[in-house]
């Protein structure tokens, strides 16, 4: 791997939830998260004029897709209890929606201006884990 | 867990016959009452997975490329087989190349570079023949090759393997073929060991897969077939062992203690986490799992067996059934002879298993993002060597070897079942 291009990359997800439905934090102490995932925290966007909108910000190794798939392993009970809750979520459960789930985080990943930065651009979580 | 039907599976789909002489015929299909007289001729010959009492001299079985599934008049696009299995390893190999999906044919490895016909769109049938011994073989060609010009399909070739070494070694000295998974349903493994059983459907079509995922067949054969990816993969063995000694050298390690670093286990099987600083014959061979080895101190993470199978640091999402054995005589320093590995990686999913495995874990970051996989990794330039070992408590990084396993030919097969066999013959 070239140091240029780092194998961390990041997700920010803009999930708008249905009317009534009050904004939670999607990311759960207990959830199990998969060994390449390096952070991962929500904010809420309400104060900055999105209304019932949070911000999902994830930092993770390799494939786009991949990630997804494994988040989807190791975290599928929260989706199938979130999902219902927004606005043009994918059906549920989405381990049977692997699809759509996928297209929908697609839809609703905001790309990051250049450039992403990374002070150890080749090290994944269990490079990190294995020092 | 259900009851299989082991008459209608294909037998090296449940269980390595160890026969130590293989052949893998390349067939052309000219037209489709040609290739369904042949089918209907080979099918006899098909081993199933029932259980034999007397070892058979020979054990034949049958692959399909999407161009021979066309041959014989499927229409491949709209039949229920899976995106990766239609668009074929050439397509998958090539187009989807970037950082994170590098399946490793490019440079050297190629599919303008492979062998047998492999990489266009003439091969049709993978024949593989397997045989106790050389006569056996040689018997089993002639009979093979008479039914091919009968039924009027054509020859392009065929690939040998030879186990000559015995326990099959492969030419990088290394005892193989030792972790296989456990498949739910299938008859027990002769060699027991203690790792999780792996849903039927991992393995084999129509039946349900981890996490009560259900693997549908095709529409033509909807239980009981599956898919592989066959691999025609040279060693530079002269590079390999020359390293082996530049960097013991370099490093202050033995050629051994490389050898075994970058594999995970001692030549002769031994796995590094039950005995990290020597070979121990007594120790089991495949009843151990990376919990005590966190941080990795004993098996590297970027080892060959710890990235491509994680055990108990991923799920059983991405296991393959390794159904090859070594090509090539016995190693001679420099002779210029070509040697290497070939047969057939079997799963239910070739995207899930096979191509998440070499993309994600031999070639990519998902385990390690500081280099690929020392033994089977694309290693060049763009993505140099980097390997970090601990030797006697002392840290090593290995940056000066290269790629030392290049594809010769590839291709992704559909494996029916018996009746799905049937089917493609009517």
């Amino acid at each position: 791997m070239s140091a240029a291009t780092p194998v961390q990359n990041p997700l920010s997800l803009l999930i708008k939830l249905k009317k009534g439905e009050k904004p939670v934090s999607l990311v759960q102490n207990k959830a199990k998260f998969p060994d390449i995932l390096h952070f991962a925290w929500t904010i809420s966007l309400a104060d900055k004029g999105l209304e019932r909108t949070i911000l999902l910000t994830t930092v993770y190794d390799g494939d786009f897709d991949v990630y997804l798939d494994k988040f989807i392993e190791s975290n599928h009970e929260g989706f199938d209890l979130l999902l219902p809750m927004v606005e043009d979520g994918p059906p549920v459960p989405v381990v049977d929606n692997r699809k759509a789930f996928h297209d929908w985080v697609r839809k609703n990943n905001i790309n990051p201006l250049p450039v992403f930065f990374s002070a150890y651009p080749s090290m994944s979580v269990n490079d990190i884990q294995n020092c | 867990m259900p009851d299989l039907p082991l008459d209608q599976i294909q037998g090296f789909v449940v269980r390595g016959y160890t026969h130590p002489r293989a052949r893998h015929f390349m067939i052309n299909i000219p037209n489709a009452s040609a290739g369904k007289k042949f089918v209907v001729a080979v099918t006899p010959m098909i081993t199933t997975a029932r259980p034999w009492s007397v070892k058979p001299a020979t054990c034949c079985n049958i692959a399909f490329t999407r161009d021979g599934l066309s041959a014989l008049g499927i229409d491949v696009a709209n039949s229920g087989l899976s995106i990766e299995f239609v668009e074929g390893a050439v397509a998958r190999g090539t187009t989807y190349v970037n950082a994170n999906r590098d399946l490793g044919d490019h440079g050297t490895s190629a599919p303008g570079n492979w062998i047998l016909g492999l990489g266009t769109s003439q091969v049709h049938i993978i024949l593989s023949l397997f045989a106790l011994d050389a006569g056996a073989r040689d018997q089993g060609t002639d009979t093979i090759a008479s039914m091919m010009t009968s039924a009027g399909v054509q020859q392009l070739g065929y690939q040998d393997s030879d186990d000559v070494l015995g326990d099959s070694r492969i030419h990088f000295g290394y005892h193989d073929s030792i972790s296989q998974p456990n498949i739910a349903g299938a008859p027990p493994r002769k060699i027991q060991d203690d790792q999780p059983v792996v849903s039927t459907g991992e393995f084999v079509l129509g039946y349900n897969a981890e996490n009560s995922v259900f693997r549908a067949g095709p529409s033509f054969d909807p239980a009981n077939g599956t898919y592989s990816a066959f691999r025609i993969l040279k060693q530079d063995v002269d590079a390999f062992y020359e390293y082996l000694n530049a960097a013991a050298a370099l490093y202050d390690l033995t050629p051994e203690a490389v050898q075994a670093k970058f594999c995970g286990r001692w030549a002769d099987g031994t796995p590094l986490v039950l005995s990290p600083e020597t070979p121990d014959p007594s120790v089991p061979l495949n009843n151990f799992d990376y919990s005590k080895d966190k941080p990795a101190r004993s098996c590297p993470i970027a080892s060959h067996i710890r990235r491509s199978q994680r055990r108990n640091e991923d799920n059983q999402q991405h296991r393959l059934l390794r159904r090859a054995a070594p090509y090539g005589p016995p190693y001679v320093p420099k002779d210029g002879i070509e040697r290497g590995l070939t047969g057939h990686f079997i799963c239910s999913s070739l995207e899930m298993q096979y191509e998440f495995i070499m993309t994600q874990w031999v070639n990519g970051s998902g385990v390690t993002g500081l280099s690929r996989d020392p033994l089977l990794g694309a290693i060049d330039d763009a993505s140099p060597p980097r390997f970090q070992l601990y030797w006697k408590e002392k840290k090593s990084t290995l940056e000066d070897f290269g790629r030392f396993t290049t594809t010769r030919g590839g291709a992704y097969c559909y494996l029916p079942s018996i009746s799905g066999l049937q089917k493609l013959s009517t």
